[in-house]
C-alpha cells in the first residue's frame, strides 16, 4: 500500500506534539546504553581488561628534518593501523623511557601491533633506528562496588526505558486517536495501525544511539579534563567497534520493544 | 439483476452462545439502497463489519462485489474496501483538520494524491452537499455537517457500494431527511447504499417498504434482537 509512507510520518510528525514523554524515553535509551558502555570499561578486578600492559615504539629521528616533513611524519604514522596515540620527544625526556635523540614515541593500541608498526616506521626516511618498550599501565582504580553499581544502573536504565517507552508509546497513541480511527475505517488491521508505534520506537531508538555516541564522542574529546574519567579515556578506542556494532541494534530494539508494549492495547476511540 | 453484496444465511454467536445474527439473508442489487432496521443490539453494527470483514461469521457467507470476504488474504481484504465506502458511528474525522484536509489524509493514505485525488475530493464534496464548506475546520461545523462530511469520507474514492452505520442517529427528523435525499442522489449516481438505522418510521417516511420474495432496489430488511439457544 503506498499510502503507508506518509501515515507514518504524518503520525510521527503529530507524536512531536507532546514532546516531553519523547525527550524522556530517549534520554532513559541512552542511559541504558551508556550504562551497557560503562561495564564494558569498568574493570574487574581494579584495572582495565586487557590494559596490563601498554606498548611503545621509540623511532629515531634523522637529526635535521625539515619542520613541515615532521608535522607530516606525525600525521602519517598515526594513520598507520595498529597505532593509538604519536608524540614527539626531545633529548633529555623519560616518558615512557630516556631519550637519547629527536625521537617519535608511538603508543600501540596492543603488544600485537608491534610487528607491522615497526616494519612500516623502519621504511620512512627519517627515522634512523627503532627501539621496542613496554610498560605495566597504570590501571584505573575505582571502587570494588563499581561494577556491581554499573550493573544496578544498568537494569533501573533498562526498565526505565521499557517503562518510559510504554508510556510514551501510549501518549502517542492518544494524540493519535483520530488517525487511527480513520486509518481502521480504510481497512487497516490491528497489525497496521501498529506500525506508527514500531515506527516511533525505531526513530527514538536510533535518536537515542545517536545521543549516546555524541555523548562517548564528547567524552573521549574532552573527558581528560574530569579526573574521574582520565584513567578511562584512552581505552575508549577499544570499545568503539562494539559501541559502532551494537550501540544502534540495541537502541532500536529498546525503543521497538517499548512501542511494543505502548501498543498491546490501542486507544479505544480509535 | 446484479447484486454487489449478497448475505446468505449469515449466523454469528458470541462465546456465551448468544446469537446475535441468525440466519440472516439478503441481498443489495448492484444499483439497489436498501435499509437494515433493527433495535439497539440486533446485531446492525455487527452486519456490517462482518460485511467489511473486521469479523469472520459463525456460519453462512457474504459475497461483496462477488468475492467471498471470509477468504480473502488481509491484502486483497484492503484492496476490496477501497471499493466499499463506509461511515462509522461514531464518525471517525480528524477534528483539528479542515473538512478538505480531512479528505485529503484518507485519500493519500490510499495512494491517490495531485489531480487524481483532487478530483475524487471534488465530487466526494459536491455528492455530499459540503463543497462551500471545504476550508472550514471540522471544530466549526454542525452536527448535520460532520455526518456529512463523515459521508464524503466514505465517498472518497469513488467506491462502488456506500455503508452507513446509522448516519441518522440523534438526529432531528429534518436533518434525518437531508441525509436520506444525499444517500439517494448516491444511489442515482450508481452506488448500491446499504444504511442501518433504529428508526423504522425513517425510511417508512421515504417510501421505503419491507423486504418481500420478489427482487427489489429499494427495501427495509429487519433485524430481531439476538437468541440464546
Amino acid at each position: 500500500m503506498t499510502g503507508i509512507p506518509f501515515a507514518l510520518g504524518h503520525a510521527l510528525v503529530r507524536s512531536l506534539r507532546r514532546p516531553g514523554a519523547l525527550i524522556l524515553w530517549v534520554g532513559a535509551v541512552g542511559l541504558a546504553l551508556f550504562s551497557g558502555m560503562a561495564l564494558l570499561l569498568l574493570p574487574a578486578r581494579g584495572t582495565p581488561r586487557d590494559t596490563a600492559v601498554e606498548a611503545f615504539l621509540v623511532a629515531r629521528l634523522s637529526p635535521l628534518p625539515p619542520e613541515e616533513r615532521i608535522a607530516q611524519l606525525g600525521a602519517e604514522i598515526l594513520s598507520m593501523v595498529g597505532v593509538a596515540q604519536v608524540a614527539y620527544r626531545f633529548p633529555g625526556e623519560t616518558d615512557p623511557v630516556p631519550i637519547s635523540g629527536r625521537s617519535v614515541v608511538v603508543r600501540l593500541s596492543s603488544p600485537a601491533a608491534r610487528s607491522e608498526v615497526e616494519r612500516r616506521l623502519k621504511l620512512l626516511a627519517e627515522v634512523v633506528g627503532v627501539e621496542y618498550a613496554q610498560r605495566a599501565a597504570a590501571g584505573a582504580q575505582v571502587p570494588p562496588a563499581s561494577r556491581i553499581v554499573a550493573v544496578g544502573a544498568l537494569v533501573v536504565a533498562l526498565v526505565l526505558a521499557l517503562t518510559l517507552g510504554q508510556r510514551g508509546a501510549a501518549t502517542a497513541g492518544r494524540v493519535w486517536g483520530e488517525q487511527l480511527g480513520l486509518l481502521r475505517t480504510v481497512g487497516w488491521g490491528e497489525g497496521l495501525l501498529r506500525l506508527p508505534f514500531l515506527a516511533l520506537g525505531g526513530a527514538v531508538g536510533l535518536l537515542a544511539t545517536g545521543l549516546f555516541l555524541a555523548v562517548v564522542w564528547a567524552l573521549w574529546m574532552w573527558g581528560t579534563a574530569v579526573p574521574a574519567l582520565v584513567a578511562f579515556v584512552p581505552y575508549f578506542p577499544r570499545v568503539w567497534p562494539t559501541l559502532l556494532l551494537l550501540g544502534g541494534p540495541v537502541g532500536v530494539a529498546l525503543g521497538l520493544v517499548g512501542a511494543g508494549l505502548g501498543a498491546l492495547d490501542l486507544p479505544d476511540h480509535s | 439483476m446484479r447484486v454487489a453484496i449478497q448475505v446468505s444465511e449469515v449466523r454469528w454467536a458470541t462465546e456465551d452462545g448468544v446469537y446475535v445474527l441468525d440466519n440472516v439473508s439478503f441481498g443489495l442489487p448492484h444499483d439497489g439502497f436498501v435499509f437494515v432496521v433493527g433495535p439497539p443490539a440486533s446485531g446492525k453494527t455487527l452486519l456490517l463489519r462482518l460485511i467489511l470483514r473486521e469479523e469472520v461469521p459463525t456460519g453462512g457467507q457474504i459475497l461483496v462485489l462477488g468475492r467471498n470476504v471470509a477468504r480473502l488474504s488481509p491484502r486483497r481484504c484492503r484492496e476490496l474496501r477501497k471499493r466499499m465506502g463506509y461511515v462509522p458511528e461514531p464518525l471517525r474525522l480528524l477534528s483539528d483538520s479542515t473538512v478538505t484536509g480531512n479528505l485529503s489524509y484518507k485519500l493519500r493514505v490510499l495512494g491517490y494524491r495531485g489531480k487524481e485525488a483532487e478530483e475524487h475530493r471534488a465530487r466526494a464534496l459536491e455528492l455530499a452537499g459540503i463543497a462551500s464548506l471545504a476550508q472550514e475546520r471540522v471544530g466549526e461545523l454542525g452536527e448535520l455537517e460532520r455526518r456529512k462530511l463523515g459521508l464524503a469520507l466514505a465517498l472518497c474514492p469513488e467506491p462502488a457500494v456506500l455503508l452507513c452505520d446509522d448516519p441518522f442517529r440523534e438526529l432531528p427528523p429534518q436533518d434525518q431527511d437531508a441525509l436520506v435525499h444525499i444517500l439517494s442522489a448516491v444511489n442515482t449516481s450508481g452506488m448500491a447504499v446499504l444504511a442501518t438505522t433504529r428508526d423504522p418510521g425513517l425510511p417508512a417516511r421515504h417510501g421505503f417498504g419491507p423486504k418481500g420474495p420478489a427482487p427489489a432496489l429499494r427495501y427495509v430488511f429487519s433485524l430481531r434482537p439476538g437468541v440464546v439457544r
